[in-house]
C-alpha cells in the first residue's frame, strides 16, 4: 500500500509544520515516509510544497503522482491538479477557494474551523492534519500527541487538538475514499532528515565547536548544532565571512577541539585558501558542503551534484583529504563520524558532500546504534620532551600534542617547514615533506568505503551513482527488476580516494552513470581514476531531484 | 621562574640588519619574561609578511597560518583554550589590508586575544608596495606618483568599533614598547598594541628619525577611558604622533558570555560516554 500526499501553499503558511506532524504520525502508526520540501528562495509567498510519500514498505525516495493535494491556496490547485492519480483528491477550503467542481474535489472549510475553534487562522495547520488522518482512517489519538508535543502552552494544546478532532470528523465521514492507514504497529524507527543527521552526526562525534557564514542549505546543520549548543556545550560562531570560519576552525582544532564548518559552493569557494592551509600544517577539520545549482549564486534553495569536481580538486598544492557523500540520512549519520575520525587519524580535512534534496528530505530510517559508535583523537597526551609537531615517520603522521602542553612546544607553518615547524626553504627538507604529507593518502585510500551494489547478481547493466540520488536509482532497479530487466546500481559513498575494488567485479559490466549534473562527474573522475569511459549517462540539472519513474523511462531508452 | 633567556631559539631572523623587528622581537622577549609567562602557555599566531615570521625567532606554540588570517585562527584557538595567552603578531598589510574584515569583526567580539601589528607604512615582503597605513603621496614602484588613497587609521577605526583596549608604541622606545605589550598582554578583552616601526630597506619617508622627532608619550593627565578623547588622539597624525594606551573600555569578553567554557575550557570537555537519547526522541 502506498499514498502520495502533497501539502502546497506559499512560504509562512506552516506546511513544514503539517510535513513534520504527518511525518511523524505515519512513522508511529508503523509506516515508511519519505518527505521532499521544494521552496522557494524567499520567507513569505511564493509557491512551497512537500510530498509526504507513505507506504507498507521501504522508500528510499520521492516519486511522482499525487493521491491527496492539500492545497492552503489557490495556486497549489492550479499547479499540482494534473499531477493527480486516478483515484485521488484535492482538500482545499472551499470558502476561500471558489469555483472547483467535480468529485476530485473535497471542499472544507479550513480556515473558518481554525477560527471557530482556536480563534486563530494559524490553527489551520492543525486542521488540515485532522482532515487528513480522519480522510485515511488513522488513529486520532496518535495525532493528538503528537500536537500535544508541538506546543508549548497548555490552552494552545487543546485549541489545536480542538481544531485537528473538528477536521477528523470530516474528513472521517467522507465516503468512498480508498486510501487507509491504520495503525500498524509500535517501530523503533527513526524519521530523519539529512541536515539533522549530520548536524546529530556531528555531535556525537563529539564536535563541539562550529562556525559559518550563513548560506542555504548548508545553515541546517549550524541551526542544528546551535539547536543543542547550551546541554552539550557546544560553541557555535556566526563569522564574519567563510574565510574567518575555516581559520577559526582550523584555529580551534589546533588547540585541541573537534571543529567543523558548514557552507554551500560559493562559501567553500571562499574557504579554498583555508582548506590548503589545513593541507599544509596537518590541522584536521571537517566540512560540511550542502550542494545547490550553481555557478554564483545559481538557484539557492535547489539541489545539484556539480561541485564533486571542484572539492576533490579544491585547494592549491598537492594534500590529501577524504570526501564522502552520503546516499540517504542514515548514511550521513555514520559518515559524519568516520569523517570527524579521520580527519584526526590522518590529520586531513575531511568533507561531507550533500546536498539541498538530502539535507531537506525526511525519511524513515532504522534505528541508530549509538552504544557502537566509536571516538578516536590520535592526540599524543604526554609527547617526548623532543617532540616535533612534524616529524617525518614511516606512515606519514606525525604525532599530535596540543599547545599548552607541559614540556612542550607545538609549531605548525603555512610556509614549507621543518619537523620542529619552523619555516624552511632548505630544499632537502621541501621534498621528504611533500613526500610526509602524501604518504598519508595512501594509507586513506584503505578506510574508503567500497560502493554499494543493489541489484541481480549477473546484471547485463549496471547503473552507476553517487550521494543522494541513492534513493531514486534504487527504487528503480528493484521497478526495473520487477519488470525483467537483469539490472543493477552501484552507488558511491565515499568518493575520495575513489575506491577501486569494485572494478574486479563490475568493471567490465556495461555502466551507466546516473548523476545530477550537467557533465558526468563521477564520471570524470572514474575515468581518471581507472581509465574506464561510461559512455551512457543519465543527467540532470533543472534544479530539481531525481524520481524513480523518469530514472526508469530513461534506462528503458538507452537498454 | 622565566628570564628573558627562556625565549631564546636556534632560529636566525631572516630580516634586513636594522630592521625595527629586531628591537620589536627583543620587547617581546623582555615584556613575556616579566610577566612570567612560561612559552608553552603562549600561543603565538601570525600571518604572512615580514613581521609575522616573528614568533619563529623565540620559544613559543606557533600557527604561523594564512596572510591576513591570524586573527580568526587565534579567536578558534582562544575558544578553544581560553587558559593560553593567544597574541596574533603580523603587519599593517597583513592585519589592516588583507585581513581587514576579520580585524572590523574581531573588535565587536571581544575575545581576550592579543593583536601586535608591527605598523612600518610599507609592504617588505612583496619588496616596497605602498600599504594601507602608507600617507598620501608616497612614492613606490607601483603607486608610481605617488599614493593617492588617504591611509587607514587602525587607531580611530578601533575606538570606533568600541575596542577593549587600544594602543599605540614605536620600537624606537624600548620602555615604552615593553610597558605597552604588558598592558595590552594583561588587560581582560582584545587588546590592539599598533607599533610604529622604520623599514630600513623600502620606506625612505618613514624613517627612524621621521617617528623619533613626531612620537610624543601620553602622560598621566590623560584619561584613556574618556571616548571623545581618544577619538582626538587618534586623528592625532602628522607632527605630532602620540604614543601609550589611548582608549580603555571594560566591557565583558567573548569567552566570559558562554556558558559553554563556564566550567573550564572547551577542550577538556568530554566527548565519550554521553547519553543522547533526548536527541533520539526527536526524531520519533
Amino acid at each position: 500500500m502506498e499514498v502520495k500526499i502533497v501539502v502546497g501553499g506559499e512560504a509562512g503558511q506552516g506546511i513544514q509544520t503539517v510535513s513534520s506532524i504527518m511525518s511523524k504520525f505515519f512513522l508511529r502508526s508503523g509506516y515508511y515516509v519519505f518527505v521532499e520540501h521544494s521552496y522557494q528562495s524567499r520567507i513569505r509567498g511564493g509557491h512551497n510544497f512537500t510530498q509526504i510519500r507513505v507506504s507498507t514498505e521501504p522508500i528510499y525516495s520521492s516519486d511522482g503522482g499525487i493521491d491527496i493535494l492539500v492545497a492552503l491556496n489557490e495556486e497549489t490547485v492550479k499547479l499540482h491538479a494534473d499531477e493527480l492519480l486516478d483515484k485521488g483528491i484535492v482538500v482545499y477550503d472551499n470558502e476561500l477557494i471558489k469555483g472547483l467542481e467535480g468529485e476530485r474535489f473535497y471542499g472544507v472549510p479550513l480556515q473558518r474551523i481554525a477560527v471557530e475553534r482556536a480563534q486563530t487562522k494559524v490553527a489551520i495547520n492543525s486542521v488540515a492534519c485532522g482532515v487528513l488522518v480522519g480522510l485515511l482512517e488513522g488513529e486520532f489519538s496518535i495525532l493528538e500527541e503528537l500536537i500535544k508535543e508541538q506546543f508549548k502552552d497548555l490552552e494552545v494544546k487543546e485549541k489545536n487538538v480542538q481544531s485537528a478532532k473538528a477536521g477528523y470528523e470530516i474528513g472521517k465521514s467522507k465516503k468512498d475514499f480508498q486510501f487507509k492507514t491504520p495503525f500498524l504497529s509500535d517501530n523503533n524507527k527513526l524519521v530523519m532528515d539529512g541536515g539533522s543527521a549530520v548536524g546529530f552526526g556531528a555531535i556525537v562525534a563529539g564536535c563541539r565547536f562550529l562556525s559559518a557564514y550563513p548560506m542555504t542549505p548548508g545553515t541546517a546543520v549550524m541551526n542544528y548544532l546551535a539547536g543543542h549548543s547550551k546541554k552539550y556545550n557546544i560553541v557555535v560562531e556566526q563569522a564574519e565571512d567563510e574565510i574567518s570560519a575555516i581559520n577559526m576552525v582550523l584555529g580551534a582544532s589546533f588547540a585541541g577541539v573537534r571543529s567543523m564548518v558548514t557552507t554551500s559552493g560559493g562559501g567553500f569557494a571562499l574557504m579554498v585558501e583555508g582548506l590548503s592551509l589545513a593541507g599544509m600544517t596537518e590541522t584536521p577539520c571537517v566540512i560540511h558542503i550542502g550542494q545547490r545549482p550553481g555557478p554564483a549564486t545559481g538557484l539557492p534553495t535547489r539541489t545539484e551534484q556539480a561541485e564533486l569536481l571542484f572539492v576533490i580538486n579544491a585547494g592549491h598544492g598537492e594534500f590529501p583529504r577524504y570526501v564522502t557523500a552520503p546516499r540517504d540520512a542514515r548514511d550521513a549519520f555514520y559518515k559524519t563520524i568516520k569523517a570527524f575520525n579521520l580527519a584526526d587519524k590522518y590529520q586531513i580535512p575531511s568533507i561531507i558532500l550533500t546536498d539541498q534534496f538530502l539535507i531537506d528530505s525526511a525519511a524513515t530510517i532504522d534505528e541508530l546504534d549509538l552504544s557502537a559508535v566509536e571516538i578516536h583523537r590520535y592526540i599524543d597526551n604526554s609527547p617526548d620532551k623532543n617532540y616535533k609537531r612534524h616529524l617525518i615517520t614511516e606512515s606519514g603522521i606525525s604525532p599530535r600534542a596540543l599547545p599548552g602542553t607541559d614540556g612542550v612546544l607545538v609549531i605548525t607553518d603555512s610556509d614549507e617547514h621543518d619537523e620542529e615547524g619552523h619555516i624552511t626553504e632548505d630544499l632537502g627538507i621541501r621534498k621528504m615533506m611533500v613526500e610526509k604529507r602524501l604518504k598519508r593518502g595512501i594509507l586513506l585510500k584503505e578506510e574508503v568505503e567500497e560502493p554499494l551494489y543493489v541489484g541481480v547478481s549477473d546484471p547485463r547493466v549496471v547503473l552507476v551513482g553517487w550521494g543522494s540520488t541513492y534513493g531514486a536509482i534504487r527504487e528503480s532497479v528493484d521497478r526495473l527488476i520487477g519488470e525483467g530487466y537483469r539490472i543493477g546500481l552501484l552507488h558511491f559513498s565515499d568518493v575520495y580516494p575513489l575506491p577501486t575494488r569494485w572494478l574486479g567485479r563490475y568493471g567490465d559490466k556495461r555502466l551507466i552513470a546516473v548523476e545530477g549534473n550537467a557533465t558526468g562527474q563521477l564520471t570524470q573522475l572514474i575515468r581518471r581514476e581507472t581509465g574506464i569511459d561510461i559512455i551512457d549517462k543519465i543527467l540532470k540539472y533543472n534544479g530539481r531531484p531525481f524520481t524513480p519513474s523518469e530514472i526508469t523511462r530513461e534506462v528503458k531508452k538507452i537498454w | 621562574m622565566v628570564d628573558i633567556e627562556t625565549y631564546n631559539n636556534n632560529q636566525v631572523p631572516a630580516w634586513c640588519p636594522g630592521c625595527g623587528n629586531f628591537s620589536i622581537l627583543r620587547c617581546m622577549k623582555q615584556a613575556l619574561s616579566e610577566l612570567n609567562i612560561p612559552p608553552e602557555h603562549l600561543l603565538m599566531v601570525s600571518g604572512i609578511g615580514q613581521a609575522a615570521k616573528a614568533p619563529h625567532y623565540f620559544r613559543c606554540n606557533l600557527f604561523n597560518g594564512l596572510h591576513g588570517r591570524d586573527i580568526p585562527v587565534a579567536v578558534g584557538a582562544k575558544i578553544a583554550n581560553h587558559e593560553l595567552i593567544v597574541i596574533a603578531e603580523s603587519g599593517d598589510g597583513n592585519t589592516y589590508g588583507e585581513g581587514g574584515n576579520h580585524f572590523i569583526h574581531n573588535i565587536r567580539r571581544n575575545v581576550n586575544i592579543k593583536v601586535f601589528v608591527h605598523n612600518n607604512q610599507i609592504y617588505g615582503l612583496t619588496k616596497g608596495q605602498a600599504s594601507p597605513t602608507s600617507d598620501l603621496g608616497m612614492k613606490t614602484k607601483v603607486q608610481v606618483d605617488g599614493v593617492i588613497s588617504p591611509p587607514f587609521n587602525p587607531i580611530a577605526i578601533a575606538v570606533a568599533l568600541n575596542a577593549s583596549f587600544v594602543a599605540r608604541s614605536f620600537s624606537g622606545d624600548l620602555e615604552h614598547l615593553v610597558n605597552m605589550m604588558k598592558l595590552a598582554i594583561t588587560h581582560k578583552g582584545f587588546a590592539l598594541l599598533d607599533i610604529l616601526q622604520p623599514c630600513v630597506t623600502f620606506n625612505r619617508v618613514n624613517t627612524f628619525q621621521w617617528y623619533k622627532q613626531r612620537v610624543y608619550k601620553l602622560d598621566d593627565s590623560y584619561d584613556p577611558t574618556n571616548r571623545i578623547l581618544a577619538f582626538e588622539k587618534a586623528l592625532e597624525w602628522g607632527d605630532k604622533i602620540p604614543i601609550g594606551v589611548i582608549y580603555i573600555n571594560n566591557r565583558p569578553t567573548y569567552e566570559e558570555q558562554l556558558p559553554q567554557l563556564k566550567d573550564g575550557p572547551l577542550y577538556k570537555n568530554p566527548i565519550t560516554g554521553i547519553d543522547y537519547s533526548d536527541i533520539l526522541r526527536e526524531f520519533k
